[in-house]
């Protein structure tokens, strides 16, 4: 699944190591994430996108 | 200078050292285990295990690191299902072949009828465990 995660994630100056502690999850979780390789359960993606102060819709879908 | 650099280990324990002093505990726990049984030193097993899964659980809580999410749960689950379809195939027909070539080695009658319980016994549990997970979710 595409996403906006990597965008996100820079804007707000974050690592994925630094992204990956703060949503409770591995650095290798984000890596496929951002890939597009990992589909999230609604739990991760609702905290990533909580992290990265935006949407589910707007990091998933557009 | 061993205990600063153990005390170090254990205050910045990471992802990578953990598995890198898992791997060190199998490779002792072996080592170990070699020499009990040549010796016939059930004793001596006995406490390299209890040492192993000591040492081991008690880093594994020093680990600043998630060592577990749900993608891990995921892959886990996906390989438990995996082995279990291919052990209990392949367990099944060795079984079979092994019971049909009993007149050849009495053995082999035994060791088919070892490989069918067992495969039967991983059925059973995972049937078990699979209904129990699935009431708690």
């Amino acid at each position: 699944m595409k996403n906006r995660i990597k965008e996100f994630r820079q804007k707000y100056n974050l690592t994925q190591g630094e992204l990956a502690d703060k949503a409770g999850v591995r650095r290798e979780t984000i890596v496929f994430l951002e890939a597009g390789k990992y589909n999230p359960s609604l739990n991760l993606a609702y905290n990533v996108a909580k992290i990265l102060k935006t949407t589910i819709d707007k990091l998933f879908f557009q | 200078m061993l205990c600063r650099a153990s005390q170090h280990i254990l205050k910045n324990m990471t992802q990578k050292s953990f598995k890198i002093v898992r791997v060190v505990t199998a490779i002792f726990l072996a080592v170990v285990m070699t020499q009990a049984i040549i010796f016939n030193n059930y004793i001596l097993a006995i406490i390299a295990i209890v040492g192993a899964i000591t040492v081991t659980l008690t880093l594994r809580k020093k680990v600043n690191e998630v060592l577990v999410d749900e993608r891990v749960i995921s892959i886990g689950g996906k390989a438990a299902r995996m082995t279990l379809s291919i052990f209990s195939v392949i367990g099944a027909a060795v079984s079979f072949i092994l019971m049909f070539l009993r007149e050849l080695n009495p053995a082999f009658e035994l060791s088919g009828s070892v490989l069918a319980y067992s495969v039967c016994a991983v059925l059973l549990l995972y049937s078990f465990l699979f209904k129990y997970y699935e009431k708690q979710n």
